[in-house]
């Protein structure tokens, strides 16, 4: 591999903030077409086969991913608050490759729809819906390359309601779990189509890439084999390899720099010593998040834009959009099971979906956006498992009683649950602010997240959640149960720089450029002015490749902005 | 053990259901549960570094009714899965400073709703005493006390469930004793990893 270039002191072709779902396509795609990029990162770089372990309370309750909450804390806004509350959701995973390290990687496509909601549905009391500039169609080629250039796994053709697709997945269906006949036969009983869930997970080795070894601790979790398609392991390894790119961890953006034209010339930000450098580029690319994208931009205030950079639409910050979240889950004797669905330790994955419930057939005519069903077995980490157990009640089980729930769970039952990845529909009560009367440990002021569910995302859920729970009876649990209704998924976010066509309604244009700043492009979650009825991964790096594509169009024509051959 | 004895004995233990299964998925090397028996290690000499001998019986009674040792066909209990040194190891964890001071008045108010109400520390009440002195900081019942009750509770909880499941690295779960009552082993994850089943 190529050395990496250091270009500390020095103005380069383009400046990425961050280097997840959004930020590595761009650098791949513009190393491989011959500009200098330099990508930061404000996480470490953690290294697969090193740092990637299942070691629960190091990579689910400490600060693996997210940072403590007395260093970096987010603010959170809800109605019942008179004052936000410092919180640590809203972060996703502060590290290379971004929440792509410790996605489950549910790699499903928007639906044609997703696109245009605003005309399938008018004017929506409470919302702020709009349609996409582009379509399904815009988008699709780019879904076809994420796939292969990720290693996504699935079986094109599942069922009746998947999205377009030009051909089979690239890669063959992951191993399963038997107990996914119980999906399959539940479903089918109510006449419902369940399909295998596409993934970002490798079922056959790609070059130095492993496939799936099968070690049940997928999401939340570092894949320690390269097998998860995060940018880690699919992206920037070769974006590194052209010699024209230069990762910098621990590298923590706080403003973007401009002229008096208002064009972008650096990006500011703390080394680890905790050292103000300025990185200048001729085009600075935003990935950090929708949150902290929106707080890097609204922290970037100067005479010409008093209010925050890219903000003339007075956008930034507004239209934050998550996914709806609802969870169930269904008990089943063992005992009573088929013998080939008893063994408790066979593979984790159970690789079933239901996209039946993404336009809900009771709400035909009315406001029917429902969502996406994916089955699982319960995660494997042990202590999140006994908290999960002792919450079921009210008060919470301890002690012996606590006890005997873990011996049902462990040796006499399987337990199948469902999460509901539902539409989040823009409103004007969700909302990114920075006020800054809260800083961080730099002494940056921090977001505030405003958070309110609008109530036909809440109805519609539960719906979709219901369906799930009949799934659980039709398959003959012996007790099914709700976990989680009216929720929040954080870690999928979206629409703080919405793109759009016109400037005093978008931050940004169809290709993610900001209307204000033409060398400015924001390439995470925030270009999204709805939120889909899907884990929103996938989307952002097909997005992400198809902006990339544009802008070493434009980089090639010169327009004198980059010198295109490079040095 | 060679890998072939130890899928012979992993099947077996399994009661012979999952022969089939775990044959078949050999190419896998899915995680089979370590065939060891359950019992405590011998303790190894751990000097307390944050809480004081005073406070270690009330600790260790508390920690006990909350992962009882005697529970019928439960997991190990608070005294085999190490938990009072467990938590005395996370008190000295620089994040954690902040709780210092919740988590030694907590141990002070059990005693000393336990001697306002029944005359005796907390200690030495009888198991159904100190589950109701438990269960009503749990709900916030106990009147009069400005202290956080229900966080204290809450707080202890959920280090007494990280000890208890949590890697054996951190004091708590020694020989992964609590993993092995489960059948589970979160570091046997597929034939990569040398030393689980191979």
């Amino acid at each position: 591999m190529a050395r990496m270039p250091s270009w500390l002191g020095e103005e380069v072709d383009v400046c990425i903030v961050g280097s997840g779902a959004g930020g590595a396509p761009m650098a791949l795609e513009l190393a491989k077409a011959g500009a200098r990029v330099v990508v930061l990162e404000k996480g470490p770089w953690y290294k697969e086969g090193v740092d990637f372990d299942h070691d629960e309370i190091r990579n689910s309750r400490r600060a693996m991913w997210v940072p403590w909450i007395s260093d970096e804390p987010h603010l959170l806004k809800t109605l019942k608050d008179s004052e936000p509350v410092p919180s640590t959701s809203g972060w996703i995973a502060n590290c290379v490759g971004g929440g792509t390290i410790h996605m489950s990687g549910f790699f499903y496509r928007l639906h044609p729809d997703d696109f245009r909601l605003r005309s399938r549905y008018g004017e929506l009391a409470g919302s702020t819906l709009e349609d996409w500039p582009i379509g399904y169609e815009e988008l699709a080629p780019w879904y076809d390359k994420v796939e292969r250039e990720v290693g996504v796994s699935g079986l094109a053709g599942g069922h009746p309601f998947e999205p377009p697709r030009s051909g089979p997945y690239p890669q063959p269906p992951l191993d399963e779990n038997p107990l996914s006949g119980l999906v399959d036969q539940g479903a089918r009983k109510l006449g419902w189509h369940p399909f295998k869930t596409p993934r970002a997970v490798l079922s056959t080795s790609v070059g130095e890439r492993s496939e799936c070894v099968y070690c049940d601790f997928c999401g939340s979790y570092g894949c320690e084999s390269g097998a998860k398609g995060s940018t880690l392991a699919a992206l920037l390894p070769r974006a590194l390899a052209t010699g024209r790119c230069e990762l910098r961890p621990h590298s923590m953006a706080f403003e973007i720099a401009t002229d008096a034209e208002g064009r972008a010339t650096a990006v500011r930000y703390f080394d680890a010593a905790g050292a103000i450098v300025e990185q200048k580029a001729k085009v600075v690319v935003v990935s950090a998040t929708s949150i902290e994208s929106a707080r890097l931009l609204l922290n970037s205030t100067s005479a010409r834009s008093p209010t925050g950079l890219a903000n003339s639409s007075g956008l930034v910050g507004k239209n934050l959009t998550f996914s709806t979240l609802a969870k169930g889950y269904g008990v089943f004797e063992r005992g009573k099971l088929p013998e080939a669905m008893r063994d408790p330790h066979t593979i984790h994955f159970l690789q079933r979906s239901l996209r039946d419930h993404y336009f809900l057939a009771e709400r035909k005519g009315e406001y029917d956006k429902g969502g996406t069903l994916n089955f699982l077995l319960p995660h494997r980490n042990p202590i999140y498992t006994a908290q999960r157990l002792s919450g079921r009640q009210q008060p919470a089980l301890w002690g012996a009683a606590l006890q005997k729930a873990l011996h049902r769970f462990y040796h006499e039952v399987h337990e199948l649950e469902f999460e509901v990845f539902g539409e989040y529909l823009p409103n004007p009560g969700t909302a990114v602010t920075v006020d800054g009367k809260v800083r961080d440990r730099w002494g940056i002021p921090v977001a505030t997240i405003h958070l309110f569910n609008h109530p036909e995302d809440l109805r519609n859920s539960e719906r979709v959640l219901q369906h799930g729970l009949e799934v659980f009876k039709a398959a003959g649990a012996a007790e099914t149960g709700i976990e989680t209704v009216g929720g929040t998924t954080f870690v999928l976010q979206h629409g703080t720089c919405r793109f759009g066509d016109n400037p005093a309604a978008s931050v940004l244009n169809r290709f993610c450029q900001a209307h204000d700043v033409p060398n400015l492009y924001v390439v995470d979650g925030s270009f999204m002015p709805t939120s889909g009825g899907v884990p929103t991964t996938l989307t952002i790096m097909a997005n992400s490749f198809r902006v990339a594509a544009h802008l070493v169009e434009r980089l090639k024509a010169g327009g004198g902005e980059v010198d295109a051959g490079g040095r | 053990m060679d890998r072939r004895t130890f899928l012979i004995r992993a099947v077996q233990l399994a009661g012979g259901v999952a022969g089939l299964h775990v044959a078949s998925a050999c190419r896998r090397d899915p995680p089979t549960p370590d065939a060891g028996p359950i019992v405590a290690p011998p303790a190894k000499p751990y000097a307390l570094q944050f809480f004081t001998p005073a406070e270690v019986p009330t600790l260790e009674a508390a920690l006990e009714r909350m992962f009882p040792s005697d529970g019928a066909a439960g997991p190990p209990g608070a005294q085999a899965a190490h938990l009072l040194e467990y938590l005395d190891r996370q008190m000295m964890e620089p994040h954690f400073e902040s709780l210092h001071r919740m988590m030694r008045t907590g141990v002070l108010y059990l005693d000393k709703l336990a001697m306002r109400e029944q005359k005796q520390p907390f200690a030495a009440l009888p198991a159904a005493a100190q589950d109701d002195i438990l269960a009503r900081f749990q709900v916030g019942a106990v009147r009069g006390m400005t202290f956080p009750q229900q966080r204290f509770f809450d707080t202890l909880h959920s280090f007494g469930l990280e000890g208890t499941w949590g890697d054996p690295k951190y004091g708590g779960n020694p020989d992964k004793i609590v993993w092995r009552w489960a059948g589970i082993d979160p570091h046997c994850g597929g034939h990569i990893y040398a030393g689980c089943g191979g």
